[in-house]
């Protein structure tokens, strides 16, 4: 008797039955008496068992308590074993584990320690940025329109004479390959330079030849003396491309320490 | 402590085993917990109702648990195993009580003799029932009474007594059929209907 005929029997009545479960019960209870008897048997049967189910009395227990006591006493363990199982008990889940609960907080704990950052470290941080400015150069300001009408002024009239003087002059282009010195540069210069008396003052027509000279040997690239380290000759370059011979008038006494030192350091 | 404590009442009977093996205190209670009433009133049933004898096998088969858990066949469920061990146990029981019966003067003072003469004026009461019960029991073959008592005393499912008997599914249903048609047929005289006819 399955316990599918058993709940039939138990709970329906026999005119409850469908025919699926008159055939299923056919086995053991062919008519409606056959079924009501069987039902009433079971019934009986249940209620006997329920009646007749004892309560094991304690004493049972306790003898059963004591000898368990006897025969797990040598297997007890040792406190720091106990501690063990206490911190690391194998018949919980891990994340229920005090160990576990422990190491997580340790870690936790650790990871605030190092990645939040504190107010200290913070401003510290911030002394260190970099700070960079971008520079505009607004060319519709007052400024910019006076520096560019200035650059249009020192372009005089005297410069254009000077050049086309350079040009009529028609001096073949000797090179001294030692040196590197054009002797046409140096005697344009001469004679243009002599004639002011503040380059005189200052002996500046050798400067200006120096300048011719030191232009051409840039130009063409150039066998600069070892002395000269780049960064000085370019400097050096843009100063002495400055000292044109029509500026040089504008040259303003504090400048004249850098011409020298370019010149210096040409020589 | 508490809150890391093992609600063992979730564990399987095998799982309570191994923690036993282990001496798990509290796994052998709640094993005892489960088992110890149900195997009390199979050994009672077994044991011609003798209380004092139920017990003692009781204690006798925790006992066993306590001192040699590895006895447990782990390729069984440990609810079969246990009654299969305490079918066994009665089984020996009835051997020694016949060499007893042989060597005493040959009656069983605990056999109701007087089971046979259930009169019609008896049969409303519950003790009468239990009594009938117990008597057609008696008179059913013991492979019958034993799939009977499996099935509807201890409840066990088909499965577990072929397992506890060990013997197939269909022979347990068989058996289980008989029993229950001849039990229904012997304790007719105790439906209702019938007892308001006479």
């Amino acid at each position: 008797m399955t316990k599918e005929i058993e709940n039939i029997i138990l709970n329906k009545e026999y005119i409850q039955l469908t025919p699926e479960e008159k055939e299923l019960i056919h086995e053991f209870a062919e008519t409606e008496v056959d079924f009501e008897q069987l039902k009433f048997v079971l019934m009986q049967v249940n209620s006997t068992r329920k009646s007749e189910m004892p309560k094991v009395d304690k004493s049972v227990k306790g003898r059963l308590d004591s000898l368990f006591d006897q025969t797990y006493s040598a297997k007890r363990l040792v406190w720091y074993n106990r501690l063990w199982l206490f911190l690391w008990p194998e018949e919980t889940r891990i994340y229920a584990r005090p160990m576990f609960q422990l190491a997580t907080m340790v870690v936790l704990i650790l990871g605030v320690v190092t990645f939040v950052p504190f107010s200290s470290t913070e401003s510290r941080l911030a002394l260190n940025e970099p700070v960079q400015k971008e520079y505009k150069i607004d060319e519709t300001s007052e400024e910019f329109k006076e520096v560019i009408k200035e650059a249009e002024v020192v372009e005089s009239p005297q410069e254009e004479a000077i050049t086309e003087k350079l040009a009529d002059n028609k001096v073949s282009q000797n090179v001294d390959m030692n040196s590197g010195r054009t002797l046409s540069d140096e005697t344009v210069a001469e004679d243009v330079f002599i004639a002011d008396p503040v380059a005189e003052s200052l002996n500046l027509s050798s400067a200006g030849a120096a300048y011719s000279s030191a232009n051409n040997r840039l130009d063409s690239d150039v066998m600069m003396d070892e002395v000269v380290s780049a960064p000085v000759l370019t400097e050096s370059v843009a100063l002495t491309k400055s000292v044109t011979a029509s500026n040089v008038k504008a040259i303003s006494p504090k400048d004249q320490p850098e011409i020298f030192d370019v010149l210096t350091a040409l020589f | 402590m508490g809150l890391f404590r093992t609600n063992y009442k979730k564990n399987s009977d095998e799982e309570l085993m191994l923690y036993l093996g282990k001496g798990d205190k509290r796994a052998f209670d709640e094993l005892y917990l489960r088992y110890a009433d149900n195997l009390c009133y199979f050994f009672m049933r077994k044991l011609k109702h003798d209380r004092e004898k139920g017990e003692d096998f009781v204690h006798d088969i925790f006992a066993k648990l306590i001192e040699r858990p590895e006895l447990f066949d782990v390729t069984r469920t440990f609810k079969t195993w246990i009654y299969s061990v305490a079918n066994n146990m009665c089984k020996n029981e009835y051997k020694k009580m016949e060499v007893r019966s042989n060597t005493s003067n040959g009656l069983d003072s605990s056999y109701n003799v007087s089971m046979n003469e259930l009169s019609a004026t008896e049969v409303m009461h519950n003790e009468q029932f239990k009594e009938a019960l117990a008597h057609s029991l008696n008179q059913m073959d013991e492979k019958h009474k034993e799939v009977f008592e499996l099935r509807f005393f201890q409840e066990l499912s088909i499965k577990e007594i072929a397992e506890v008997m060990e013997i197939n599914d269909g022979t347990v249903k068989s058996r289980l059929f008989y029993a229950t048609k001849r039990l229904s047929e012997s304790l007719a005289i105790f439906d209702p209907n019938l007892n308001r006819e006479v």
